[in-house]
């Protein structure tokens, strides 16, 4: 199940190295992309929108962000011509039921997972996207 | 001015009318002969007004004359009226008065007119009524009951179907009775002495009682009794007895409703149809503190204004009576003390059958104490909700950064026990030390927001903006000349604000380093810090020309915790929260206008009193 390409946007630089270690350390994936800000992340995936092999197969997004926030993202994110079935998983630390709320109003997200990320979650993430395919 | 009445006199005499002139320059009265001889005076007599009045009968006849004399004096109204009069030797007589204007320029300089002797002609109408009482075809016109009684006797001799109607007796039953069978015993008596004084007056004479019917009800009548020698020389009465039982009710009602108005506790005003006042109830003399004189130069609303009273409604109350249309308002009023009131009002025009209007009532009442309350809950309410943000940036915080520092800590706990590369170890032990700095760095802004919270009762101080402004571009000197930006002060030397120093330095500080960290690239970059006054603020505008926020996009978030908008490393998205607490703190406030790509101006709002 490895070498599933991911990316994780956080504006939290250590957040995004912890994660990124994490999906390494436990086998999630070691196709590893950090955004630290979601605009860059929009024009990576504006750019390579066609490209199947290009674009990853699962996103990791954090909410809380300056300039696009996680909501903002997705926004956008579903103007892209993208055919691919990418997993988009929000991982936050917010406690806000809002949040959560918010989160419903999106099918493509895959599940609302709160930080930190464990072993565990991994797992049942993984299983999700197992059940996809 | 007699010469000039020369015709009127000849023609007067010629009809054997008399004639009067009352000069108002002089005061003095004019009666010529024929006048004379209808009041049986001698020549020499000279007549004042005052005893003139005097010769008319005392009560209706003379008070109506002195009114109808008073108007012709002061509104030169003339007249043509009977009135009875009783002569120098006691006659009684009819006259016929008549009364004209006479003015000189357009100012009335005499009030003169003619008398007629009419006691023969009103003699003769008199026994002409009496004659057509006896015709029971009369009696039977009228919607008055009518009694003859016999005044020897007191038995009734006579009465029409309406007296049966009114006192339920059939006919049999009451002809031949004593007439105090249709009242109590108390009011009998009263009718009989009211019958004697009709034999006394020789004429006449209007009273009231009530009338008992035969299954005992009470009706209030008005009588008029009349007494009359017949033919035979006997004396009868004849009576009149009219049901004034829905005007008793009416009066009862209006004495009721007067008594509700004069005595209740709201506040009762009514107006003329141009809202002029023309009564109030006590409540509202009490309330005002005005005296009816007083009210009676002003209309209502022009005293009861004062500096603070809304200018809108009492604009909506003109406005309402401009148009004859009923309001309802809450207005702070100003009594004749000058101290404050809340008063409801409201205002409702009273239109005549003809859908004019003629009057507007006002009923109000005094509201202070429920006001006060809800501006207090009011004010408490805009608290609570100021507290309640403040609470959820709070929980934003714990949420968003203590949270992400604690999950950061405990994958990186995982790690360093799942690991077994020591070198690996070791690194993350670096990370560790990291997470833990951002996390007490956290913790001191957080300290940093509760002790502004905290210090909200602080002494403020005076101080010239000006030169507060050059001190803090004297400490950022260095990081301004790195930047090139360019600073213009337009603050006047002498303009000093009222503020907490601390907090004002760190404002400028935060303000300044923001048009520094946020400057466009490609041009360069002016921070221009101008201000203006307003009746409670002094408004301080910076105005950069950076690269400007989205407003629509985040609008909502610029001064909450934690939010930065243009990924710039220096950018912690704390300082418009610390600087907008801080003007809190200072009872001020902060605002934002910006345009992408154009720039922003922050207005700071410093309250002033």
């Amino acid at each position: 199940m490895t070498n599933k390409r991911t990316y994780i946007i956080d504006d939290d630089k250590l957040t995004a190295r912890l994660v990124s270690i994490l999906l390494t350390t436990y086998g999630f994936s070691d196709d590893i992309k950090l955004f630290n800000n979601s605009e860059l992340a929009m024009e990576d995936l504006t750019k390579n929108a066609t490209e199947i092999d290009t674009l990853p197969d699962i996103i990791l997004l954090d909410i809380n962000m300056p300039i696009m926030d996680g909501w903002q993202f997705l926004e956008e994110y579903k103007n892209l011509p993208i055919k691919k079935d990418i997993s988009i998983f929000i991982i936050t630390s917010s406690i806000d039921p809002i949040d959560l709320e918010t989160s419903k109003k999106f099918p493509i997200i895959r599940s609302y997972i709160q930080k930190p990320i464990t072993s565990e979650k991994l797992k049942f993430m993984t299983r999700l996207i197992e059940q996809q395919n | 001015m007699l010469h000039n009445s020369n015709d009127s006199l000849k023609a007067a005499n010629l009809a054997r009318v008399g004639f009067w002139e009352l000069n108002l320059k002089t005061n003095k009265i004019f009666w010529d002969t024929t006048m004379r001889s209808i009041l049986e005076v001698e020549n020499d007599y000279i007549p004042n007004l005052e005893e003139a009045l005097n010769f008319y009968d005392s009560g209706e006849d003379r008070s109506k004359m002195k009114s109808l004399v008073e108007r012709a004096i002061t509104k030169g109204i003339p007249f043509v009226q009977t009135f009875q009069v009783t002569t120098f030797k006691n006659n009684s007589k009819y006259i016929e008065s008549t009364c004209q204007i006479a003015r000189k320029n357009n100012k009335i300089i005499s009030i003169l007119g003619s008398c007629l002797d009419i006691t023969a002609e009103q003699n003769l109408i008199n026994e002409l009524r009496l004659n057509n009482e006896k015709n029971s075809s009369v009696f039977l016109s009228t919607n008055d009951a009518v009694f003859i009684i016999d005044a020897k006797s007191n038995t009734i001799r006579y009465c029409n179907s309406r007296a049966f109607e009114l006192s339920e007796y059939h006919s049999l039953e009451l002809i031949g009775q004593d007439i105090s069978v249709l009242f109590t015993r108390k009011q009998a008596s009263d009718f009989t002495l009211f019958l004697e004084k009709t034999i006394a007056n020789e004429h006449y004479l209007i009273g009231e009682s009530n009338l008992t019917t035969k299954s005992g009800n009470s009706i209030p009548v008005e009588i008029a009794a009349e007494m009359k020698i017949q033919t035979d020389k006997s004396l009868v009465f004849i009576c009149f007895f009219r049901d004034i039982s829905v005007r008793k009710k009416e009066d009862e009602q209006i004495k009721m409703l007067s008594l509700a108005a004069s005595e209740t506790t709201d506040t009762i005003i009514i107006a003329n149809d141009i809202g002029e006042f023309l009564w109030a109830n006590n409540a509202y003399l009490e309330l005002c503190g005005y005296s009816v004189p007083e009210l009676m130069l002003a209309k209502p609303g022009h005293l009861s204004k004062g500096p603070e009273t809304d200018p809108n409604t009492t604009d909506q109350i003109r406005e309402a009576i401009k148009a004859k249309r009923s309001i309802t308002v809450d207005i702070l009023n100003y009594n004749k003390k000058k101290e404050k009131y809340w008063f409801e009002l409201s205002i409702n025009p009273i239109f005549d059958p003809n859908g004019l209007c003629t009057n507007f009532v006002s009923v109000g009442r005094d509201i202070t104490l429920r006001k006060e309350k809800e501006l207090q809950l009011k004010k408490l309410a805009e608290e609570m909700s100021l507290q309640n943000s403040k609470l959820i940036n709070f929980t934003h915080i714990v949420s968003h950064n203590i949270r992400s520092h604690a999950s950061n800590l405990s994958m990186l706990v995982d790690l360093i026990e799942n690991s077994i590369n020591p070198k690996d170890k070791i690194s993350y032990f670096e990370l560790f030390k990291e997470g833990t700095d951002k996390l007490s760095e956290t913790i001191e802004y957080l300290n940093e927001i509760i002790t502004i919270d905290k210090n909200t009762g602080i002494q403020k101080k005076t101080i010239f903006l000006n030169e507060e402004i050059e001190k803090t571009k004297q400490a950022l000197s260095l990081l301004i000349r790195d930047s090139g930006l360019e600073i213009i002060n337009l603050i006047p030397p002498q303009l000093k604000v009222k503020v907490i120093p601390a907090y004002l330095d760190s404002i400028l500080i935060n303000l300044m380093t923001n048009a520094i960290k946020y400057k466009a690239r490609n041009r360069k970059s002016t921070l221009e810090i101008s201000h203006q006054m307003t009746e409670s603020h002094c408004i301080i505008n910076f105005k950069d020309n950076g690269l400007g926020i989205n407003l629509n996009r985040h609008g909502d978030k610029i001064f909450g915790m934690y939010k930065t908008f243009h990924g710039n490393e220096d950018a912690k998205g704390i300082g418009l929260f610390i600087t907008k607490n801080q003007l809190e703190a200072m009872n001020g406030k902060i605002e934002v206008e910006s345009a992408e790509g154009l720039g922003s101006t922050f207005k700071i709002y410093f309250y002033d009193k």
